[in-house]
């Protein structure tokens, strides 16, 4: 593409305009960034300048940014639009894809949702306008490793699901390597194909990176499929009968599989919105520790937001029975109360595993 | 929002240090630096009491709590009449 790409950032929140248009700036592509505090000033400089990406916030004052969608989606059908939102409800992405949109973003809250946020615009502005189809939804990785490889693509596919972050490297059709944490090749390759839900993006090949797969698509993708479905068979198989434990949900509940570890004492879920435990597994005294957990997390999050200590990532307490972690997402919380004898250095490892199950 | 405060703040963090306050909250001693508002070190010595206190309530005991932020990683232990906290920055 010639010339610089430009983008459009709408925004009401001047701290937010000013912070991402110096961000972007400064992305590798170097493109012009234009801003606009409302629906209607952004309707009118798409008028007079060509953009090329559009990044719309939702909850706007007058012409919010569902109708600017609208309004945008008419008149420059082409454009690439991402929609970048405080609001995180799967309803408005639903509507905001059902409009065209290329990517939902919720406002970055950590440097590094901001860098893979930073990462994603540079990878659209990458792709070059007019060529291949846009708004694919809903499919699942391998069909996207296949779509790629069948059409003899190089790339990379990065993945994030929780705080796991994983690459599958394509290059001429072909898988040449994959890596999750400091697992690389065909290891990698099968652990991230097992990960169930998360978000992917398609980023340029890296070009020295070395082959350490050699085995086909076709085969891995059968393999693949393969242990998947002696996953699931196994998973069924290991999981207590839920007329045995008299827990309805044992099959669907991750809390059960989390309470399955040998360091797990017990495993629970609660929202903070409403106040109340969404699930249980294994055996304690759920209504004290969610009392406890509902409060304290109030208290110390308001005294974060007070003082600009930065967003609440977790608590831990240490009980002469058991070693609780508590981590939050969107007013829902997980408690995992580990063992005492557990290794100290292997608990946030675990935590962070089990987040992403319960987040799964 | 957090996050952008989070860069704006991000020349004046919150330096390491440690505090030990009394069971009603008095500050006792302290290592953090005067210019830390003394308003924040009551309100974490606030935070750490009743955490301590509505655990109690619910019939457990705590012996330590770890409060981790974005930003800082705040350490509480009760001790005989009162409590010890560290703060530390990443």
């Amino acid at each position: 593409m010639e010339g610089k790409n430009k983008i459009l950032l709408v925004d009401d929140d001047p701290d937010i305009l000013a912070t991402y248009e110096e961000l972007l700036k400064n992305l590798p592509s170097k493109p012009e960034v234009l801003t606009a505090d409302s629906g209607k000033k952004a309707i009118s400089l798409m008028d007079s300048n060509e953009i090329d990406l559009l990044i719309c916030d939702i909850d706007m004052p007058g012409i919010d940014g569902f109708q600017v969608l609208s309004i945008v989606k008419k008149r420059f059908p082409d454009l690439r639009i991402v929609v970048f939102t405080a609001l995180e409800n799967e309803l408005y992405r639903n509507i905001a894809y059902g409009l065209g949109v290329d990517m939902c973003w919720r406002k970055p809250a950590t440097q590094k949702d901001a860098q893979l946020f930073l990462e994603s615009i540079e990878g659209l502005l990458q792709q070059q306008k007019g060529q291949g189809f846009r708004g694919v939804q809903s499919k699942n990785l391998v069909d996207i490793i296949q779509l790629e490889c069948m059409c003899g693509s190089s790339v990379t596919i990065k993945v994030k699901s929780a705080d796991i972050e994983a690459k599958i490297f394509i290059k001429d059709g072909e898988i040449i390597d994959a890596e999750i944490g400091d697992l690389q090749g065909e290891v990698a390759f099968k652990k991230i194909l097992r990960l169930k839900s998360g978000a992917f993006e398609i980023l340029p090949i890296v070009e020295d990176r070395e082959r350490k797969i050699f085995t086909s698509y076709n085969g891995l993708l059968l393999d693949a499929a393969q242990t998947m479905d002696e996953i699931l068979t196994d998973d069924k198989s290991q999981l207590p009968d839920a007329s045995e434990v008299g827990d309805r949900t044992a099959f669907e509940n991750p809390l059960a599989i989390i309470a399955k570890n040998e360091n797990v004492l017990f495993a629970m879920g609660g929202d903070l919105k409403n106040n109340q435990i969404t699930g249980t597994a294994g055996s304690g005294d759920f209504n004290a520790v969610h009392n406890w957990i509902t409060h304290t997390m109030k208290k110390w999050d308001s005294l974060g937001e007070s003082f600009v200590l930065g967003n609440l990532i977790q608590i831990q307490a240490t009980e002469p029975h058991y070693y609780l972690m508590v981590e939050s997402q969107a007013e829902k919380y997980l408690c995992v109360a580990f063992k005492p004898e557990t290794k100290k250095d292997s608990l946030q490892e675990l935590m962070k595993n089990f987040k992403a199950i319960w987040i799964s | 929002m957090d996050f952008l405060k989070s860069l704006k703040a991000g020349l004046k963090k919150i330096p390491s240090g440690s505090l030990t306050v009394s069971s009603s909250g008095k500050i006792v001693s302290s290592t953090i630096p005067s210019w830390v508002p003394a308003s924040f070190l009551s309100e974490v010595a606030n935070c750490v009491i009743s955490t301590f206190q509505n655990a109690r309530e619910n019939n457990f005991v705590l012996n330590e709590v770890v409060i981790k932020y974005s930003n800082t990683k705040i350490v509480a232990k009760e001790m005989r009449g009162g409590y010890f906290i560290s703060l530390m920055s990443p």
